[in-house]
């Protein structure tokens, strides 16, 4: 059961269908749209996360932070082509400890797709998100996508 | 170089393709019996392969699993403080008994049978050793002491722990030797460290390509845009290449440079003079050792890179797993005494390094591709004479000398 009004909930959900289809066709520059300006994004492993041990497999503070990370992606790092694909699933919303700001918590499960090679799956875990609610815009203030798996499918290129 | 290298029962039938090492064949990446032959000569040889930190197992009963070659193992603080290091393998019927990547227990108890043992491997008991109301039971030959845990010969410096599966290796100072200790030794300068996190990938490439990609300046100076767009690592910068004698530990070694283009920078194709970063806390970086080296990427035969780029400190450990494919887990550590603004500092900069980094992607990404390229004709062989044919010390990046010694002494042990 959520605690939040089902119109929030579609509000939000709205947010990550938006966040998973521009990333998944690589818009990237309108990706960074849905972050607030001193966001912090990171990818971390479930193992570190479940230590308490602070190191990131990707690691953005604030827009800056995001813009290098797709300025990397879109001209600077050597890597295949590939397809992404995330799937998300099993949102739930609750009021933030902030007036203003939101809870969230999803599912994910990336697949990748190589050009030479079968669909295979990439990547799955959970978001743990925090959102910021400016009445007619929601954005995210912190997005922590814990990544399941021990070892990483050779190398991260895209954000999860 | 291309008369045949001179044996008489070359081992796998194979022959090296060059009487020097400026030939390696593809067969050396892809064949599987070469990679079965490297689990006991090279893993299995008389030589230290890295297993854990010491601040991972600080307390009696911690212990964390690691790999020596593909061989698994766990690395345990004994209850009087030792340093023990057992094949994670039953003596019973040789399940890889520990479930868990870390934790802290009493014995190591096999989940199958619950034979119990010590944590330095020593066999404790066993349940209905005297059998169910006189019925079974071990006979009466059978001794404890005759069935522990296969326990690995053990070393440690400066709070990094080391393992051998061979009887009686050389000292860790003689493996190593001066030029390689004094590396060592300046990451690992008897401070207490820190652990900040853990990393792992598996890539689809042999583990020589993961090892010579970090004695290979030559391509860091080339494929890293980002390393050479940011100044971070350029071909026209004080650099050097340090071998031991035998030419299997090596350290690329250089300093920071200068940004903007030259001579140098138009022959790299993706120079980017324009690249600026949007958050320069990404890369601010603090001097923390005595010497101007700014960059220090250590390989140490047979698994271990010690990476100090900049003031990201990591180990990279492989666990090949077969011709193809090899596990590299990475520790990125700092010290006790290190501040929070250098801990941040840290991890920052471990943006660059690993699975997602800005500049690893494009190592994993060409080392996949290599092996495909290697698997598409065994016998066919690479080129190595980036700098000569020579495989001493360099004091420049624009060489494969590393690559050459390693191979010089991977002949050596392999008996090609």
């Amino acid at each position: 059961v959520s605690a939040v009004a089902m119109a929030d909930w579609f509000r939000v959900y709205q947010l990550y269908t938006d966040y998973a289809a521009l990333l998944d066709e690589q818009r990237l520059d309108e990706w960074l749209g849905l972050f607030t300006d001193d966001c912090l994004y990171r990818v971390v492993s479930r193992e570190n996360e479940q230590a308490g041990l602070p190191l990131a497999l990707m690691r953005c503070e604030g827009l800056p932070g995001l813009k290098d990370r797709v300025h990397a992606i879109q001209e600077v790092s050597v890597y295949a082509p590939r397809t992404m694909r995330h799937l998300v699933s099993g949102l739930r919303v609750s009021p933030g400890e902030q007036p203003g700001t939101l809870r969230a918590q999803a599912s994910f499960a990336v697949l990748q797709s190589l050009e030479t090679d079968h669909t295979t799956v990439f990547a799955a875990g959970s978001y743990t998100d925090v959102l910021r609610d400016d009445g007619d815009r929601l954005s995210f203030a912190t997005k922590t996508c814990v990544h399941d798996g021990s070892l990483v499918v050779n190398s991260m290129v895209y954000p999860l | 170089m291309t008369e045949q290298a001179v044996s008489t029962h070359p081992p796998l039938g194979r022959v090296w393709p060059s009487a020097d090492v400026s030939r390696i064949p593809n067969w050396v990446y892809t064949d599987e019996d070469v990679f079965r032959l490297e689990q006991e000569r090279v893993f299995g040889g008389p030589f230290w392969s890295y297993v854990a930190l010491s601040a991972e197992v600080p307390q009696p009963g911690d212990f964390v699993r690691a790999s020596v070659g593909n061989h698994p193992v766990v690395v345990a603080r004994t209850r009087s403080g030792e340093i023990s290091v057992v094949s994670n393998r039953c003596a019973h019927r040789g399940l890889a008994f520990c479930m868990q990547q870390t934790g802290n227990t009493k014995t190591f108890v096999c989940p199958y049978h619950q034979w119990s043992f010590d944590l330095a491997g020593k066999l404790i008991g066993l349940p209905f050793k005297r059998g169910v109301r006189g019925n079974g039971g071990m006979p009466g030959s059978f001794e404890l002491g005759e069935h522990g845990l296969n326990a690995l010969a053990v070393t440690e410096r400066n709070g990094v722990i080391f393992a051998s599966l061979a009887k009686d290796p050389p000292s860790l100072a003689d493996s190593f030797g001066a030029p390689m200790l004094r590396y060592f030794d300046r990451v690992f300068d008897g401070r207490e460290l820190r652990v900040l996190g853990y990393q792992r990938q598996r890539i689809p490439a042999n583990w020589k390509l993961v090892f010579e990609n970090i004695k290979d300046p030559y391509h860091a100076s080339l494929l890293h845009v980002f390393l050479v767009s940011l100044g971070l690592f350029r071909a026209d910068q004080p650099s050097k290449v340090v071998m031991d004698s035998t030419g299997q530990h090596a350290a690329l070694v250089s300093q920071r440079g200068q940004r903007g283009s030259n001579d140098v920078t138009k022959e790299i194709r993706q120079f980017d003079e324009r690249l600026e970063l949007h958050d320069p806390n990404l890369l601010r970086p603090a001097k923390e050792f005595p010497d101007d080296d700014t960059v220090v990427m250590h390989t140490l035969w047979p698994n271990l890179m010690v990476q100090a780029q900049t003031n990201t400190l990591a180990m990279r450990a492989m666990a090949p797993r077969s011709a193809g494919v090899t596990d590299l887990h990475w520790t990125y550590f700092g010290y006790a005494d290190d501040d929070e603004e250098m801990t941040l500092r840290r991890l920052r900069q471990a943006n660059l390094q690993g699975p997602a980094g800005l500049v690893g992607i494009d190592d994993w990404e060409v080392l996949a591709y290599n092996q495909a390229g290697l698997a598409s004709d065994p016998d066919a062989a690479g080129v190595v004479e980036m700098g000569g044919l020579g495989v001493g010390d360099e004091d420049h990046m624009v060489t494969e000398a590393a690559i050459r010694a390693m191979y010089a002494y991977y002949r050596e042990v392999m008996g090609w």
